[in-house]
């Protein structure tokens, strides 16, 4: 009986994400500047844009000082198909130590019901993955995803949240074409336990939530980015993106503090430079980097904590934990996507 | 030393240069058999490769599946997305179920594909090399929309394997495909074989819900990986509402398997011997013609060693002809015969593995193996003797060869021993095999005593001088037939396996017609809800032409602590007509339903006391819903082949125990004389029931009878396949015969008998001879019968029907042959016929 | 060139304008050429040439089993060559006894039954008061139930004479019936032939290469490029 479904993925194969550019988004709503969020219900679905996600890096230690990271993605995408919406959700899950990396991918479609995003108690969830929140929003919540070879359980305090880009339009281009609404939540406390091979570990550590929803944010081939999130200290964050569409190359980065203040950053204050490549697959992924913002007195080497935390998915793509020595002990995450010139 | 066997070599090959005919037969003859067994090892190992595939599937293998339970026809989808949320997510859902189409019925099956593209950890590096593998194989046009998202979302896509496509009389053109009111159904794909998919059409599960009109349910759900924790929480959590079946249930399917296919490969073994008898004919007569080369070889100084190695090269260059010529004969068989051969596979053994086979190249060794050893067999001997002809003799001396009706005779014993004493039978699945397989050759090799004998009594009748035509005939046949013992053993063994099979299958139709007709002796059945039966029970007890109507209950239960059904029988003589009960009078069956309703005990059925070789009188231990119970053994009744240990008990005494026990199914007997449709339509009309809500008989059977030619049609023609080469040994047999015959024929000829009737003796000689061969096939054929159904079926499967001798399809069969043989035998006539020449009577 | 030799009473071979000719490869050869002859009825004949002349070939012509390209041959008034294989081989059971030199017994009948094979063909019965003097002239009593692989040569073309004289055919055609013999058995054999030939008054036409065996004759024809030389 199975034998059937070896085959038939050959032809039902296929990118959902290469799928979409193709796809006109003319019925989907469109990500323009002057939005006005509105929580609690921004954390949840927005049905009429395509893409979506809720998305959790962690830098985790255990007791003896060891360095870790978890991360958990959930997707949303839909597509017209023959003049109806059809969405699917599908997952990542990683979990990195110094000497191991191991990641897993999901997939639901959306009337299936085994995945999706809900209210009353807040849950994101695909399978038995969770990420289940309090009443109506994600923080505090709890953070649970079980693999063969893998597993975290992690509580995760609550932080504020911070609009990214011009309140919360978070342009990926200079023209704003491409673009999305994109709010972070960097001052995340994190307690749990996870589980590598077999063995369990405390840990605590800090965690970083960002939240995107878009309709004209994905598309491939001319398509690729660097995202870096930091924690520099217990009270700082920065985040910065490079994206690379077309033939333009588009900086922005973004300090954030505990106590509500943001400092949007200008490219030209930014250097960051890649200094160590590694290859994978057919791809060039720059793993180690240096950054100065000598505005802020940031001036960091980044080196990730493992090498190969390479999330070979059906879209694969280079992401980790880093942790950065210079002007501070900084810790983050670090994503490598697509295209590079 | 070299040069000289090239010139030896090449003067002795050279006589086919002048003797075409005698090369083609011994090259048809070994490829035939060849091609026949070859193509039977094909179809084996395309049957064992498509098994083996199961375990090797991206999610793996079925390990269990979720039934639903209590006469429930379905599960709630819910059910898997609480699963899944669970964390027991290598699971499927499944929706299956026939859909009437304007053409005809087609089997569709529904699934949601997302979960296929999930990867966990430990998978990545597998899957990674399996979808590039797959890519490779799968060759599927695609366009620009994406494939998962046009299968998944409405209009949707269905696909097929090939196989299925022909067989349904399908193709891609989506307007052939339409429900009865027109109503399109979808695109439809076809894929090859080698992609692995059934006898079936897939689709997206909501496809397959609304097409099936089962918005929101399942039928089952698929299980590729199952701990035993998984499995404890899904019998905790959902065990009242869906019964978990573990694959290991399935165990026997691999001994249906083996059994179907050692059956295949005996009729290829035995092709194989027939067509080595054809080209054994053929390189005697070569034998004889050459022997006068040899003489002059010999006297020119060649030795006998080098005669030899000569020939030895002759056998080789005829190995390696057969063995490419087989091969490309033997492929052509077997992806005729594959389709039909999986859908026997996957309709009788529960196998939905579509058969494909290897490449044509990696069967060229076997290949070139087979066509080795039939050419030893075939050439080896006749060519031996040539090798060792003395010097000045001018033919080579005759080989010593023991009676044949030496080895007949203990060969038969042995057979009937086994077969007829209990006692002596080895506890094997090979025992069967062993017994058709002595009893096959012996009869065979009684062929050359029974010829002898007839032939001596004939030409004993000094009456018969008076027919001087035909007093030679019979004098001659006396002294030749020899010449024909081979091709007529293998006419006896071919006919007898067309008697055998024609039997047995036969019987098998003429069984399972009258299972149908007793098992499913109901007018209607119902398929209704619970709640919906609360009205419509009472409606039918109340209804003027309704006989009687019943819940039909059915569950599991353990039966001496292995899994088992239970069925309850409500006391009722309609009922009790239902089952089939073995060997009793009709008193003691009387007596037998009164027990039962009395609760002495309970029926088993053929499996379960083949199986745990129980009988009457005998007690078992049954759980049912948690309740223990030693219950005694009453009696048996068929049920022709089930797989499933099951027994019937008093319906009544059921329900005490299982007061929770509910069923959706409904039996309803209308009386005799009474409409059914009448009774049917105001069924419908009072409780709105829908086309899913009721089926009738006839169409079951019906069903279940097409299922059950198709099974059989692939043996059925193998047989006539054997039959048709064992001919075409005859038609070669006599060509040779009459070329060797040509100076006799001659000089009766000058004697004064025409042409006509020399033609017309000739085949009297043959009638002769196939007709003794038939007399010997017949009987031969109904002992195997025999053996096969009361020992290999009971061996291997566990059951056996009572045999039922068609004697007027039989004496068409054995008629048939003959006429075929004969008139098969009439172009070698005809031609030696006009080579007649008195000159040869001078030289 | 037309050849005439009469001799005798009634007619009954009667030859006119046989042409023959064999076609091998890309080689026609005539063997006759505008043939005729005539036979009479108890006549005795050796047929003698040189080979290659075409005496066997005459012989098949004569009995049937070979049709000239052109003329006609008739025997006892039956025309031979328009006949069809049902009436010719009728003709040749009735009118005609073969005699070869390779005795051409049928292997699986005894003696007795060759000799009356032919008879019984021919709806007669196995053995009349004919048939008993021919065994008895040629000395085949002892031998009658063994079968030909068991008689001596010259035991066997007594059979083979035997079963051409049994059915008192009016026309004896015998090829070397002494080729296969030595010269005693040869002598004996031609004697015994003779006195049953003489018994029923039969027409003989002998192929041979002996000049002794042709003495036994009434009268020998030389065949010689294609043509009879009384």
């Amino acid at each position: 009986m199975q034998t059937i479904f070896k085959t038939l993925i050959l032809i039902l194969t296929l990118s959902l994400l290469a799928s979409s550019a193709a796809t006109a988004d003319t019925t989907f709503s469109k990500v323009t500047p002057g939005r006005q969020f509105s929580f609690p219900q921004d954390h949840l679905l927005h049905p009429d844009y395509q893409n979506e996600w809720w998305y959790v890096t962690t830098n985790l230690q255990d007791k003896a000082g060891n360095q870790y990271g978890a991360q958990f993605t959930l997707f949303s995408n839909a597509d017209l198909y023959s003049g109806t919406q059809q969405r699917v959700f599908f997952a990542h899950a990683a979990l990195s130590s110094k000497d191991s990396f191991y990641h897993a991918e999901r997939y639901a479609r959306a009337d299936m019901q085994h995945a999706g995003v809900s209210a009353d108690p807040w849950l994101a969830y695909i399978d038995h993955w969770r990420f289940d929140g309090s009443k109506d929003s994600p923080l505090p919540g709890r953070l649970r995803v079980q693999d063969p070879q893998f597993s975290y359980d992690l509580t995760l305090s609550d932080s504020g949240y911070y609009l990214q880009g011009e309140d919360g339009f978070s342009r990926k281009n200079s023209d704003g074409s491409m673009a999305s609404y994109y709010y972070s939540a960097p001052f995340i406390d994190i307690r749990g336990q996870i589980e590598i091979a077999g063995k369990a570990i405390e840990v605590t550590g800090t965690g970083w939530l960002d939240r995107e929803w878009s309709s004209q944010l994905i598309r491939f081939g001319s398509l690729g980015w660097d995202w870096l999130s930091l924690h520099l200290d217990e009270d700082t964050a920065l985040m910065l993106y490079r994206t690379r569409i077309d033939e333009e190359t588009y900086l922005y980065g973004r300090l954030m503090y505990r106590d509500g203040r943001q400092q949007p950053l200008q490219p030209e204050q930014i250097k960051w430079l890649a200094k160590r490549n590694k290859v994978f697959g057919e791809r060039t992924y720059p793993i180690a980097w240096t950054l100065e913002i000598p505005d802020h007195g940031i001036s960091l080497n980044l080196q990730p904590i493992n090498d190969d935390q390479f999330v070979n998915a059906r879209v694969p793509y280079w992401e980790g934990a880093v942790t950065g020595s210079g002007s501070h002990q900084a810790q983050g995450y670090l994503e490598l996507f697509g295209e590079r010139q | 030393m070299l040069s000289r066997l090239w010139i030896l070599s090449l003067t002795l090959l050279s006589h086919y240069r002048h003797h075409r005919s005698q090369a083609i037969f011994l090259l048809l003859g070994l490829s035939l058999g060849v091609a026949m067994l070859l193509a039977t090892l094909i179809i084996s190992s395309a049957a064992k490769t498509a098994f083996s595939e199961a375990q090797q599937t991206l999610a793996g293998q079925a390990v269990a599946h979720l039934l639903p339970r209590n006469g429930q026809r379905t599960l709630p989808e819910q059910l898997y997305r609480d699963l899944r949320l669970l964390g027991i997510t290598d699971s499927l859902p499944m929706v299956e179920g026939r859909l009437m189409t304007a053409t005809g019925a087609l089997q569709i099956r529904g699934t949601d594909l997302f979960p296929l593209l999930n990867k966990n950890s430990d998978h990545t590096a597998r899957q990674s090399e399996r979808l590039e593998q797959l890519q490779r194989d799968l060759r599927v046009s695609t366009d620009d929309v994406n494939p998962l998202m046009a299968f998944s979302y409405p209009p949707w896509l269905t696909v097929t394997s090939e196989s299925y496509a022909r067989i349904q009389g399908l193709n891609a053109d989506s307007d052939s495909l339409q429900l009865p009111d027109g109503t399109p159904l979808p695109e439809l794909r076809i894929l090859k074989d080698s992609a692995g998919l059934g006898y079936f059409l897939l689709c997206d599960i909501r496809c397959a819900q609304r097409y099936l009109n089962m918005e929101q349910q399942l039928t089952s759900i698929v299980f590729t990986a199952l701990t035993e924790t998984q499995q404890a929480l899904i019998a905790e959590r959902f065990g009242n509402r869906a019964e978990l079946v573990m694959a290991d249930k399935n165990l026997k399917n691999p001994a249906f398997t083996n059994a179907f296919l050692l059956n295949l490969q005996a009729i290829g073994f035995l092709a194989f011997l027939v067509g080595c008898f054809i080209a054994f004919n053929a390189v005697r007569f070569a034998v004889l013609q050459r022997s006068h080369t040899v003489q002059q070889m010999r006297l020119s100084g060649a030795t006998a060693g080098e005669i030899s190695i000569a020939l030895l090269l002759e056998l080789l260059l005829w190995a390696l002809l057969a063995s490419i010529t087989g091969l490309l004969l033997a492929w052509k068989l077997s992806q005729l015969l594959l389709p039909g051969i999986g859908m026997t596979l996957e309709q009788l053994f529960f196998s939905d593995n579509l058969l494909v086979s290897q490449t044509l190249q990696s069967w060229w060794l076997q290949s070139a193996g087979l066509s080795l050893l039939a050419t030893l067999i075939a050439t080896l001997i006749p060519l031996l003797q040539l090798s060792r002809q003395a010097p000045l003799e001018s033919s080579p001396a005759p080989l010593e060869l023991p009676s044949a009706t030496q080895f007949a005779l203990p060969l038969l014993l042995a057979g009937g021993l086994f077969a007829f004493v209990p006692e002596l039978q080895p506890d094997s699945h090979w025992a069967g095999l062993l017994i058709t397989t002595a009893l096959f050759i012996g009869g065979a090799l009684l062929v050359p005593g029974a010829l002898s004998l007839c032939y001596r009594q004939l030409t004993g009748i000094r009456y018969l001088l008076r027919f001087p035509a035909l007093h030679w005939l019979l004098s001659e046949g006396h002294r030749d037939h020899q010449r024909q013992t081979l091709a007529m053993a293998a006419l006896t063994i071919a006919l007898a396996a067309c008697v055998a099979i024609l039997t047995m299958v036969s019987s098998f139709r003429m069984a399972f017609i009258d299972y149908l007709d007793t098992t499913l002796p109901e007018s209607i059945y119902l398929n209704i809800d619970p709640s919906q039966q609360a009205d419509v029970l009472p409606f039918l007890d109340q209804h003027r032409d309704v006989a009687l109507s019943y819940p039909f209950l059915m569950d599991n239960a353990t039966i001496n602590g292995k899994a088992g059904i239970v069925r309850g029988l409500t006391d009722d003589s309609l009922r009790q007509t239902s089952l089939s009960l073995e060997s009793y009078s009709a008193d003691s069956q009387k007596a037998l339903w009164q027990a039962l309703h009395q609760r002495q005990g309970v029926l088993v059925n053929q499996a379960l006391a083949l199986n745990y070789g129980i009988s009457a009188g005998e007690t078992l231990q049954v759980k049912i819903n948690g309740a223990e119970l030693t219950v005694d053994v009453l009696g048996t009744y068929f049920s022709y082949g089930s797989l499933v240990n099951a027994f019937v008990m008093d319906q009544q005494w059921l329900t005490e125990l299982w007061p929770d026990l509910h069923t959706r199914r409904i039996g309803v007997f209308v009386k005799q004389g009474a409409d059914s449709s009448a009774v049917l339509a105001q069924l419908k009309q009072q409780f709105q029931l829908q086309s899913h809500h009721y089926t009738l008989p006839g169409a079951v059977k019906q069903r279940a009878l097409n299922v059950f030619q198709q099974t059989f049609q692939a043996t059925q023609l193998l047989s006539l396949v054997i039959l048709i080469i064992a001919a075409f040994g005859i038609f070669c047999a006599c060509y040779i015969a009459q070329l060797d015959k040509l100076r006799q024929l001659a000089l009766v000829h000058v004697l004064g008998l025409s042409y006509q009737r020399i033609i017309s003796l000739s085949l009297l000689q043959l009638f002769i001879n196939a007709g003794i061969a038939s007399l010997v096939a017949l009987p031969l054929g109904l002992l195997i019968a025999w053996a096969c159904v009361h020992l290999v079926l009971k061996l291997a499967f566990g059951w056996y029907f009572n045999l039922n001798i068609d004697t007027a399809r039989l004496l068409l069969l054995v008629s048939g042959s003959l006429l075929t043989v004969v008139a098969g035998a009439l172009i070698p006539l005809l031609i030696s016929s006009r080579r007649l020449d008195a000159r040869s009577l001078i030289r | 060139m037309t050849n005439r030799c009469t001799q005798g009473a009634r007619k009954l071979i009667s030859a006119s304008q046989i042409r023959k000719t064999y076609t091998d490869a890309s080689n026609t050869i005539t063997v006759f050429d505008d043939l005729s002859f005539t036979v009479k009825a108890g006549e005795t004949i050796a047929l003698m040439g040189e080979s290659g002349a075409g005496k066997s070939t005459l012989l098949h012509l004569l009995g049937g089993f070979d049709q000239p390209d052109s003329g006609t041959i008739s025997i006892d008034g039956h025309t031979i060559t328009d006949m069809k294989d049902g009436p010719l081989s009728r003709f040749r059971r009735q009118h005609l006894g073969m005699i070869f030199q390779q005795y051409n017994l049928i292997p699986s009948l005894c003696a007795r039954d060759n000799i009356s094979f032919v008879r019984r063909l021919n709806g007669l019965c196995a053995e009349d008061e004919f048939t008993r003097e021919l065994i008895s002239v040629l000395k085949l009593e002892q031998r009658l139930d063994h079968y030909p692989a068991q008689l001596s040569g010259g035991e066997q073309q007594r059979v083979a004479i035997a079963r051409a004289l049994a059915s008192r055919p009016s026309m004896i055609l015998a090829d070397e019936p002494t080729g296969n013999l030595d010269e005693r058995t040869a002598n004996q054999v031609m004697e015994q032939l003779m006195q049953a030939v003489a018994l029923h008054n039969s027409t003989l036409l002998l192929v041979t290469h002996s000049a002794q065996t042709a003495d036994y004759l009434n009268s020998t024809w030389h065949l010689e490029q294609g043509q009879l030389q009384c």
